[in-house]
């Protein structure tokens, strides 16, 4: 019995250890779910994520080389497009939508604002190929990187060889991907029980469980599902969502609800960018929901609220702030990578 | 041994066509003997593509004195596959044979002209693929051999072509019934040859 008891303790001891290993490029939040990525089948390795890093932030992925991931994914605004609200691409073509804030991604059953794509290790192949963002060919691209000694050598470094190809191109662009953890904000530290919220604050908090948290649910701030949210249809784009990718009528006009976090930094709101404010947004829900077949169950009532309590959810909303995830160096623009001489 | 490029032969009977590309995939190619697996193909797929001869070959792995009277095999890339993230090797997104508006593989390309086509250019463009419901578009093909060592399995475009209409539908090009009904004929498509 005895032999037993001392045998557990012994495996507990490994799996601790186990966890450390990883620790650096990718740690799950204490008190947060399962991620949906597979870590234990697909492990971060940290000369993946460099090499991905790079590939983020290099136009050599666009077909003039003109446009990068964080052309429309900026550090500074969580990731995404701010001031745009129809993301442009290349030769200032005019995208459909609004990009996505890129953070949390490993908590994502899907990306895309419809859901078009089903794992992170495929999705740099949509805005690569898209005419309206880089309007390029994974093939082509391979071939450019081919041509470039630092690429084989971060090939070589990531994989144990200096074969460039299409799966190893988008693996490591998911691996960088994968690392953007954002967890913490003022909320964090509060849930944390390292501050406090002040009275507004608060307030906003509360009210923000009342009426916002069955969609936007924490500590992701979104369920990760496909909603309605009752936006009036854009009828010069006639973008019905999620219907585009299942045909399926019940999927009508429903979007991805996406991410709250970093809200401050992420404008124009909603997935065509309509919103420019915080405000007009809650405007939105308190005012503007228009009805339709598919409307989200939780938007069927009136939600009511005064001026004052937008006020204080808006206040709230800035606690998901995260100054260390828009500022952290590992995420930035890999200085020392581009001005190696190598590289051209 | 996928055979393609007999498949000219196969078009001269219908006039007036050309065919620019076909490229498909095969995966879990299996053996049978009066219904029990015998032996199966180790690899994930194959990409068969009618420009290129060396990728018709598919050769598996039997144990000594084993005999078969049927070989099975998927036209097209399950549904498992289709949801792992990115693969290498005849599935990297590189062949061509993968969405990018939307995630999935392409299980069957086939690209071309013909008179019947109602467009400008007389063209047709099939690329059909899906893998989730409803519109699951991989194809279980069956076929009854004589059990020899190299069997030649043909993609007859004839029995294809007979029964689509260029002029009523000359595109395909995502997941939809269209395309669910266009897999079902491809898999009535396919005949087997010992030489």
């Amino acid at each position: 019995m005895k032999t037993k008891v001392f045998v557990f303790l012994f495996l507990l001891i490994v799996l601790a250890g186990f966890h450390t290993v990883n620790d650096s490029l990718f740690e799950v939040p204490k008190g947060w779910p399962k991620p949906q990525h597979d870590f234990l089948k697909k492990p971060l390795l940290k000369e993946t994520v460099e090499l991905g890093r790079a590939l983020f932030y290099d136009q050599i992925l666009s077909r003039n080389n003109s446009v990068s991931c964080a052309s429309c994914h900026s550090q500074y605004t969580a990731f995404t497009h701010v001031d745009h609200a129809l993301s442009h691409g290349i030769d200032d073509r005019i995208g459909k939508r609004n990009s996505p804030a890129l953070m949390n991604l490993a908590w994502q059953k899907s990306f895309m604002w419809d859901g078009a794509v089903n794992h992170i290790e495929v999705q740099a192949l949509a805005p690569i190929s898209n005419p309206l963002e880089m309007d390029e060919n994974i093939s082509s691209v391979v071939k450019k990187l081919n041509a470039t000694v630092q690429y084989q050598k971060l090939f070589y470094k990531a994989f144990g060889d200096s074969a460039i190809t299409g799966e190893r191109t988008l693996k490591a662009i998911s691996q960088f991907m994968l690392t953007l953890v954002s967890s913490n904000s003022k909320y964090d530290s509060v849930m944390r029980k390292e501050t406090h919220f002040n009275a507004q604050e608060n307030r906003g908090y509360n009210l923000f469980k009342k009426h916002c948290s069955s969609c936007h649910t924490e500590p992701l701030f979104t369920n990760d599902r496909f909603e309605n949210n009752g936006l009036p249809v854009d009828t010069s784009l006639m973008d019905k969502g999620r219907y585009a990718i299942t045909q399926n009528p019940k999927d009508s006009l429903l979007f991805k609800v996406p991410t709250l976090r970093n809200i401050e930094f992420s404008y124009p709101y909603m997935h065509d960018g309509r919103f420019k404010k915080l405000s007009d947004v809650l405007k939105h829900y308190s005012n503007g929901i228009t009805h339709s077949p598919t409307l989200s169950k939780e938007l069927l009532g009136p939600i009511v609220m005064t001026s004052e309590e937008r006020v204080d959810i808006i206040a709230f909303l800035l606690t998901l702030t995260d100054k260390t995830f828009l500022f952290d160096k590992r995420f930035s623009y890999p200085k020392t990578f581009f001005s190696d001489p190598a590289k051209d | 041994m996928f055979n393609v490029s007999d498949s000219g032969a196969t078009i001269n009977t219908t006039s007036d066509l050309k065919i620019n590309v076909l490229k498909y995939y095969v995966s879990h190619i299996r053996l049978y003997s009066n219904g029990t697996l015998v032996a199966q193909d180790p690899a994930l797929a194959h990409l068969i593509d009618a420009s290129d001869t060396s990728s018709s070959t598919c050769i598996i792995p039997v144990h000594k004195n084993v005999v078969y009277d049927e070989i099975r095999f998927d036209l097209g890339i399950d549904s498992t596959t289709n949801v792992s993230g990115v693969l290498g090797g005849d599935l990297d997104p590189t062949k061509g044979m993968y969405w990018t508006w939307q995630s999935g593989y392409i299980n069957f390309k086939l690209e071309g002209n013909a008179q019947q086509c109602t467009n400008s250019k007389k063209e047709f463009i099939f690329h059909i693929g899906g893998y989730a419901h409803p519109y699951g578009c991989i194809r279980e093909v069956s076929l009854k051999t004589g059990g020899a060592s190299k069997a030649i399995v043909v993609l007859e475009l004839k029995t294809l072509f007979d029964h689509i209409q260029l002029d009523k539908e000359a595109n395909i090009m995502s997941p939809s019934q269209s395309a669910v009904s266009f897999s079902k004929l491809l898999q009535k498509s396919f005949i087997v040859k010992e030489p």
